[in-house]
């Protein structure tokens, strides 16, 4: 009989969040590497695919020279940046290159430092610089990167009625979740009342609508399901993914209330032959509330325009009907950078029964989605913890 | 009650500035003179920005159309604080539009010359000219409530 080809994930792992002083962002690659193989039992050298990419850019944290760092001897190798997407859309290639033999065991690895080096931040640097196209049509213009979240948020508000409370309850619903996470930044309690009464930073979104700064790292392997047997972890499944890209510049999106996760989304719920209904807890990115909003709705959990209708009666909360980003998400714990790589592994680690006083009880499918740019790059993962 | 100031679209030290290459200059060129440039597909008759030397919707050919100058606003953000770019913070609040042009396609700009209280998505607005760096002699359209006569 042939070895069973079914690609599964076998291994995560969480490098020191959300400030680590002691680590570098290389730092970060490795523990989380020491962390995910302790945790699989697979060896660095059985490792002949590597997967990476940061936001140090090129002969910093690039796929080439994070597998000079490793010393990764890999038949192949993946650096797509697409920001908060790359890992989610990493497993969905990884699943094929797997599947068709190319490689056996493929490594991903993230890191960063983004809250304690301070030399390094996101979106557009100070410059007195010309910028070239296509960001000479937005950075003299002076957006930022809530306010091109804001752009959504407020068309989004004018098309469908849309309410600061409702995108609030996005917020609060994940800080219930941080509490359980003693790692997480951000735990004491928050209300709606203070979520739409702090500042606004670029209207229509405030304050507590914004993901956090934070350090972090994480690693994921996948392999076989004939390898994974002898590893240490019941493997995880990924039974639907796809990925789509609608724009990528803000001042290019098609649509400014729909997201390509309504492209992605519905391809992988009927590759993985479930509905949304059936998802046991979601991990989805939240760089801002209204990202949460547009994801849910690109993946079909309700109709386009009713985000804030169905978020309200708190069903995001710990105990509700879909429990999400129980890991208290971007907006709580933790946002190094791009934050795509943390759904993934809490998924995992629900689905594991791993999450301990934060565990979704009897997690048997979840949904992981990355989103990448300003709602531009969407990628969706259906994963299971039980064989198709 | 803010009004929204002009200032913003001055010459500000430290303002990113745009590069003019070969793709863009039509654009630009149209700018110092007072007038929005933009591209048309061959093809589909369908007009296109940003500039590109390919049309997006078959690959082929585009040409360089005046156009009206006539937009409405699509959606928008108050921007109140400015971390990355230092050089805003003084002409805070201001606003950050996304502009519906006649001619049917968008851009990002800033709305200026009426009171933030009035900035409304669905707001007709027109374009102006104004030069962003004095050094360079780089102009950008920016937008204003249309005029009465409209």
């Amino acid at each position: 009989m042939r070895p069973d080809r079914t690609p599964v994930i076998v291994g995560v792992g969480l490098s020191d969040y959300p400030k680590a002083p002691h680590l570098t962002s290389h730092g970060h690659h490795a523990q989380a590497l020491q962390r995910v193989l302790a945790d699989s039992g697979v060896r660095l050298a059985d490792v002949d695919g590597y997967m990476s990419v940061g936001i140090g850019g090129m002969q910093v944290d690039d796929i080439a020279t994070m597998s000079e760092y490793f010393r990764i001897k890999h038949r192949w190798a993946e650096g797509s940046q697409i920001g908060g997407a790359a890992y989610q859309g990493f497993v969905d290639h990884a699943k094929t290159v797997i599947e068709a033999g190319i490689c056996d065991t493929v490594l991903m690895t993230y890191g960063s430092d983004l809250r304690s080096n301070k030399r390094r931040s996101l979106g557009q640097q100070r410059t007195d610089q010309f910028v070239e196209a296509p960001r000479c049509y937005e950075n003299p213009y002076g957006p930022t990167i809530l306010g091109n979240y804001a752009l959504a948020a407020q068309r989004h508000m004018h098309e469908f009625g849309t309410t600061l409370e409702q995108l609030a309850e996005i917020a609060v619903s994940t800080r219930l979740h941080a509490a359980n996470n003693p790692f997480a930044l951000n735990r004491e309690p928050l209300t709606i009342a203070d979520v739409v009464n702090a500042p606004r930073v670029a209207d229509p979104l405030g304050k507590w609508d914004s993901c956090v700064v934070t350090d972090g790292g994480a690693a994921i392997i996948m392999t076989t399901l004939e390898r994974a047997r002898d590893l240490n972890q019941k493997p995880i499944y990924v039974l639907g993914s796809a990925t789509a890209q609608s724009h990528w510049s803000i001042n290019q999106m098609p649509d400014y209330t729909t997201t390509a996760a309504a492209i992605c989304g519905p391809a992988a719920f009927a590759q993985a032959g479930v509905t949304p209904a059936e998802i046991d807890t979601a991990q989805l990115y939240d760089s801002f509330t209204i990202t949460v909003m547009l994801l849910l709705e690109g993946l079909g959990f309700c109709k386009r325009g009713e985000g804030g209708a169905f978020v309200e009666d708190g069903k995001l909360r710990p105990g509700g009907s879909l429990p999400t980003n129980t890991d208290g998400g971007g907006l709580s714990s933790c946002h190094p950078g791009m934050r795509g790589v943390f759904t993934l592994i809490e998924a995992v680690l629900q689905l594991r029964g791993q999450a301990d006083s934060r565990q979704v009880p009897d997690a048997k499918l979840a949904v992981a989605c990355g989103s990448g740019g300003i709602l531009s790059c969407i990628s969706t993962l259906i994963l299971g913890k039980e064989q198709p | 009650m803010t009004f929204l100031s002009d200032d913003i679209a001055k010459d500000i030290p430290g303002r990113p500035i745009p590069y003019v290459d070969s793709d863009n200059q039509p654009f630009y060129d149209g700018c110092a003179r007072g007038e929005l440039w933009m591209q048309l597909c061959v093809d589909t008759k369908k007009f296109q920005f940003y500039p590109r030397p390919c049309s997006i919707y078959t690959g082929g050919q585009v040409e360089w159309v005046k156009c009206s100058g006539k937009g409405t606003v699509h959606t928008f953000s108050v921007i109140r604080r400015n971390y990355p770019e230092p050089c805003f913070v003084p002409f805070t609040p201001y606003v950050v539009a996304i502009i519906d042009t006649a001619e049917g396609v968008r851009m990002m700009s800033n709305v200026t010359g009426c009171a933030l209280e009035d900035v409304k998505i669905g707001m007709k607005v027109e374009a102006y000219f104004s030069c962003v760096n004095e050094a360079a002699q780089i102009f950008m359209p920016f937008w204003r409530p249309a005029s009465a006569t409209d």
